[in-house]
């Protein structure tokens, strides 16, 4: 194991990867490391390389083709932007971050099951998952309302229109910058128009937004495990980029009574989600 | 201002009250100060922090408002903030300082804001309000849950500013009452201090302001009083001692009266007897001081009363031997003659000794003309000397240009005495006299004589009174041997001394020297002429004293004893002037023979010296009169009447052209009606346009009205005197201010020219006036030139004979009553009046006469000036008789 440096959350997903792997390959032995190079001249008898964070991801670019390593605690756009800057990671496995949209896209059915106008606001770099998107929110009875924005576009500009009409607000994650200037316009314009916002991270539901899905430290370490686990069962893991199937969900209940909307608990309220995901085509 | 601090501050309780109040003053302002100040200054930073921080609550809490530049949100809250006392308004600009949206109460324009007006972190303070600005930003929300790379967490955008207007009015308002609360409260603070402070200083200066009044009462001489003890403290210990000092003090004091009361009454008792001493002093001096009146006045007396007759027996012995035909009885005149000398002489010195003797003489330091001075008192004695064939000489050091400050009165006394002694003790030879000046600035007199000599043994006693040489002498010389005591008393008056050297059958030397200081002569003598002088005198001596004296007058003088070598002189070059002395040695015929080729051979001016006695009896009329450019002088001749004698002429210059003085407009300022005269004929000769005035007086009313060419003037005038009036005339402005003058004086007294300094005088001339002279010197002041006319001349000519005597008479009778009267100032001027009338016709002996009464009167001696009264008279009446006789 790598660490890209001691954030908490690397540490609680090492200890949830350790454990889950334990109760699936109780043979496994897990180092751990913090200094790419020491990790990479000592992991020479390693079976599988696993790098936490976005900083360990550039650490193990020098591993040898051929041979496995998986990346943890990456977003989707870190790693798209990596494998286009490296092509040897095409070679690695990588579960990121980021929830697949149709999870969002179930969370708001989940809880605001006569919503309509599905409000979908995209920023440059989650335009490219537009069409996804839109086609999972049609498919969960939505009536997608889409919004882009640059950095450089007057955000009231483009999502006043949107919120005043919207039932509902789904904030697709996008680089962290755009995420954090667009927050602030999106929950005030969406709290005086009085239409809740579903996001992508716990962290915009303290911020006001209504409910999100998110990837918390525990789900990355547990399906991470679960990934090695079936990886070493099968002789190696699958090169490629893996979204999440885990998630961890998030209610702002003071937003919910503020605008007066009926949240069942988070268990019924997970239920729901699953039962969605399942009813998918 | 400054006495009335004093008086403040020299009170010892305000001192007190300042010594404790002074601090506290200073205290309570220094701390005032400091709470006005503090407080103020926590005021404003209060009032500004306060500003800040609703300012940065606006821009933390606005952003969203300004970012969507909602005006509603912009305004409400504007008028909420606006509600906050302190604030009077708020403005919202965005990011190009455009205002947004500005409450009514902010006091800016909106178009005062610009992007060059950012305030900054500062607060700025505009018309009367405090302005505090913050950024906005749109701050970011952290909606992110991880930190998933390495960029750095991007700053908001600036949306614009937000600036609060405080109201600086308000917080004035505050400051001032913290001023007034704060001086407020200092001042009663100092004013509860200073009465305090008054107070106690009261309670201690009381007890010491009546210790003060008992020492003033003490001092004011209340010896009684006392001080009480009102407290038993350290100023009771004072009022004690006080008490004690005044005990002691009125105790002193009444021992003192009583020693006093004694000395007082001795004192008395001295002054008594010092006042009687006083009076008998004041008696006894006055007493002395008439007995010396009286002396004097009696000696005076005496002079004139025993000369008077004694010269009128003389003079009229002298008339009675020349009207008498038998030789006896003319023999017998000549002996009643030199006995009345004889008697003359002794009076003169037992009168002069007993002057001297009483201690009425009195020494008068003056500034004195040495040629004066002593060529007229050798003058006076060589007539006796040349009478028995005794050469006189007077050489003065030709160095000598400066006057000797002494007096010159005693001078004349000393020299007179030692020449007439050695005139009186000399038979055979010379008398020579030579002056000069020592190097310590004495005066040194030498008198020489080759007479009868004294002997070695009778020399301590020679200036003893009643002292000669032996009996004999006294039997053969006559005299009364007071001659050398008077001298030495002279001479030991002036604090000099005397000395004599002396061989008998030799000759003597007597060798007075005298203290005197040194004043330059005013004005300055003339420079000597350029040319040659001759000196002819067969004597080397004689050669000596004229070469000393024509050395003043000429750069070179050639000296020659013998006819030959004057001949080889002659031939050798030209000469500007000649003097011969008439030898009573040498053959009288070759005299005549070489003064008859010089006079017929010579053209320039020829001075002879001539014995008075020898012009009379030796020299052939013809000869003396009618001769221009010959001046027949006395022996020994003086300084001034050879300047006059030998100086050069225009004449003599060669100018070929005639002068003309006609129409030069002259005024003649003369009293004088004779010398008036005189003038008058001769300016019609020249044919001036001439006025003529009698006194100063009115020689100025005529000067105011009119302008003239040439101011004649005489000095000596009744009221108003010629100095006077020509001062008064040479005032700034006057028509005459600048017109020449020339003064006509016969008086060569030394303050007559100090008197002409005050004045500007182009020329002065002696009287008689010589004719070319003073032609030459009218035409070189008008202007002119040219060689003076024969007919010019010979104005003398047209005076009657007799009015010149009758005037000569007149003027004598003045000076006779003038010197009788005592009024010596008369006496001067008709003697100086007479000196100029009498040299008009230039006879001899009565010029000589009258310059010797001149002297005398000038010098104060009344007794001989009368006596040469009687004797010009005599000479007079003499010339008088002369002058008919030739007339018929």
């Amino acid at each position: 194991m790598i660490l890209a440096d001691e954030a908490p959350y690397y540490g609680e997903a090492l200890t949830s990867l350790r454990d889950r792997l334990t109760e699936l390959r109780p043979d496994a032995v897990v180092r751990t490391h913090t200094d790419p190079g020491k990790a990479l001249a000592e992991g020479g008898e390693a079976d599988l390389l696993v790098a936490i964070g976005s900083k360990a991801l550039g650490a193990t670019r020098a591993i040898p083709a051929g041979r496995g390593a998986l990346h943890l605690f990456v977003t989707r756009d870190d790693w798209l932007q990596q494998v286009a800057r490296d092509p040897g990671l095409t070679q690695h496995s990588a579960l990121v971050l980021d929830q697949p949209p149709v999870h969002l896209v179930a969370l708001a059915r989940a809880l605001l099951p006569k919503a309509r106008a599905l409000a979908i606001v995209l920023g440059p770099v989650g335009r490219r998952h537009l069409e996804a998107v839109r086609d999972e929110a049609e498919g969960l009875g939505f009536e997608p309302l889409i919004g882009t924005l640059d950095a450089n576009d007057n955000p009231l500009a483009v999502l006043s229109p949107l919120v005043r009409v919207a039932d509902a607000v789904l904030v697709v994650p996008d680089n962290a910058d755009f995420n954090s200037a667009m927050a602030k316009w999106l929950l005030q314009l969406s709290f005086r128009a009085r239409t809740p916002v579903i996001a992508f991270s716990n962290a915009y539901v303290r911020a006001g937004a209504l409910a999100s899905v998110f990837t918390a430290p525990e789900d990355v370490g547990r399906e991470g495990a679960e990934l090695i686990a079936a990886g070493f069962t099968a002789g190696g893991l699958p090169r490629e980029m893996r979204l999440p199937r885990r998630y961890s969900l998030a209610i702002n209940r003071d937003v919910a009574q503020a605008l007066g909307i009926e949240v069942p608990d988070e268990a019924v309220c997970r239920q729901r989600i699953d039962a969605i995901l399942e009813g998918r085509p | 201002m400054k006495r009335l601090w004093r008086a403040i501050a020299g009170r010892l309780q305000v001192r007190l009250l300042l010594i404790g109040s002074l601090p506290l003053l200073l205290a309570t302002v220094l701390f005032t100060s400091y709470a006005i100040f503090s407080r103020q200054n926590d005021l404003l930073q209060r009032t500004e922090s306060f500003g800040v921080r609703t300012a940065e609550y606006l821009a933390n809490t606005l952003d969203f408002a300004l970012f969507a530049k909602d005006p509603a949100v912009l305004a409400s809250t504007a008028t909420d903030i606006q509600s906050v006392p302190g604030i009077l308004g708020v403005a919202f600009l965005d990011q190009d300082r455009r205002v947004l949206h500005a409450s009514p109460g902010f006091p800016r324009r909106a178009q005062d804001f610009d992007a060059r007006d950012d305030l900054g972190e500062q607060a700025r303070e505009v018309g009367g309000a405090l302005l505090v600005e913050r950024v906005v930003y749109a701050r970011d929300w952290g909606v992110n849950d991880y930190v998933t790379t390495w960029e750095m967490p991007r700053r908001g955008n600036l949306l614009g500013w937000v600036v609060v207007a405080l109201d600086l009015e308000e917080a004035r308002r505050a400051q001032d009452t913290i001023v007034v609360t704060s001086v407020g409260i200092g001042a009663v603070v100092l004013g509860s201090a200073l009465l305090m402070s008054l107070v106690l200083a009261g309670s201690v200066v009381a007890p010491v302001r009546r210790l003060t009044d008992v020492v003033a009462r003490l001092r004011g001489g209340d010896l009684g009083a006392r001080a009480q003890a009102t407290t038993s403290d350290e100023l009771a210990e004072l009022a004690e001692g006080i008490n004690h000092l005044g005990e002691t003090v009125a105790q002193n004091q009444r021992e003192l009266e009583r020693q006093v009361a004694q000395a007082t009454w001795g004192l008395r008792a001295t002054l008594a007897e010092l006042r009687d001493k006083n009076l008998d002093l004041e008696l006894s001096t006055e007493k002395a001081e008439a007995a010396n009146l009286a002396k004097s006045d009696f000696l005076a007396r005496m002079s004139h009363e025993l000369r008077t007759p004694l010269t009128s027996i003389q003079g009229f012995v002298r008339l009675l031997e020349s009207s008498l035909p038998d030789a006896a009885e003319r023999n017998y005149c000549r002996i009643i003659d030199t006995a009345s000398l004889s008697l003359m002489a002794l009076i003169d010195d037992i009168l002069e000794f007993a002057r001297l003797q009483s201690g009425v003489q009195r020494v008068e330091l003056a500034p004195f003309d040495l040629f004066d001075a002593l060529e007229n008192t050798v003058r006076l004695l060589a007539p006796i000397a040349h009478g028995k064939g005794v050469e006189v000489y007077l050489e003065i050091d030709r160095e000598l240009s400066d006057c000797p400050v002494s007096d010159v009165s005693a001078v004349r006394q000393i020299v007179n005495n030692l020449v007439g002694n050695a005139v009186k003790f000399t038979t055979v030879g010379h008398v020579q006299v030579r002056c000069t000046r020592l190097a310590d600035g004495w005066l040194q007199i030498l008198v020489r004589d080759t007479g009868v000599g004294i002997a070695a043994e009778q020399r301590e006693q020679i200036f003893d009174a009643f002292q000669q040489g032996d009996s004999g002498i006294a039997r053969r010389f006559g005299g009364s041997g007071l001659g050398l005591a008077i001298t030495h008393q002279h001479v030991d008056m002036l604090g000099g001394r005397i000395a004599l050297d002396s061989q008998l059958g030799i000759g003597s030397e007597f060798r007075v020297e005298l203290p005197c200081r040194w004043q330059s002569a005013v004005p300055p003598p003339a420079a000597p002429q350029p040319g040659t002088a001759v000196v002819f005198d067969s004597t080397q001596i004689g050669r000596d004293a004229a070469c000393a004296l024509l050395q003043r007058l000429f750069r070179e003088v050639v000296c020659v004893g013998s006819f030959d070598d004057l001949i080889d002189v002659l031939a050798s070059r030209p000469i500007a002037a000649l003097n011969v002395n008439w030898s009573l040695s040498e053959p009288v015929s070759a005299q005549l023979a070489v003064l008859r080729h010089v006079i017929d051979e010579l053209r320039c001016p020829i001075a002879i010296q001539v014995p008075l006695a020898a012009l009379h009896e030796d020299i052939p009329a013809e000869l003396v009169r009618g001769q221009d450019h010959v001046r027949w002088l006395g022996k020994p001749g003086g300084l001034e009447e050879l300047r006059n004698a030998l100086w050069p002429r225009l004449s003599d210059r060669g100018v070929a052209q005639a002068a003309d003085l006609s129409g030069v407009r002259v005024l003649v300022v003369e009293d004088n009606p004779l010398s008036r005269l005189l003038l008058n004929k001769l300016l019609a000769r020249t044919g001036c346009d001439y006025l003529e005035a009698a006194d100063g007086r009115a020689a100025i009313e005529i000067c105011q009205a009119r302008r003239f060419d040439l101011l004649l003037f005489d000095l000596h005038m009744p009221e108003i005197t010629g100095v006077e009036a020509l001062r008064q005339l040479q005032q700034p402005g006057g028509c005459n201010a600048d017109t020449p003058v020339i003064v006509l004086t016969a008086d060569q007294a030394l303050d007559i020219g100090r008197e002409l300094s005050l004045v500007r005088v182009a020329r002065v001339l002696g009287k008689p006036f010589d004719e070319q002279l003073l032609l030459e010197t009218m035409l070189t002041l008008s202007g002119r030139s040219g060689m003076l006319p024969a007919a010019w001349f010979g104005s003398r000519a047209e005076l009657s004979r007799e009015a010149y005597f009758d005037e000569i008479d007149r003027l004598l009778s003045v000076v006779d009553s003038a010197l009788s009267n005592g009024n010596q100032d008369g006496a001067r001027e008709s003697c100086h009046q007479l000196a100029g009338i009498v040299a008009i016709f230039r006879l001899g002996e009565l010029e000589q006469l009258t310059q010797l009464l001149h002297s005398l009167v000038r010098v104060s001696d009344v007794g001989r000036a009368a006596s040469m009264v009687v004797q010009l008279r005599i000479e007079n009446d003499a010339q008088r008789r002369q002058n008919r006789r030739q007339s018929a």
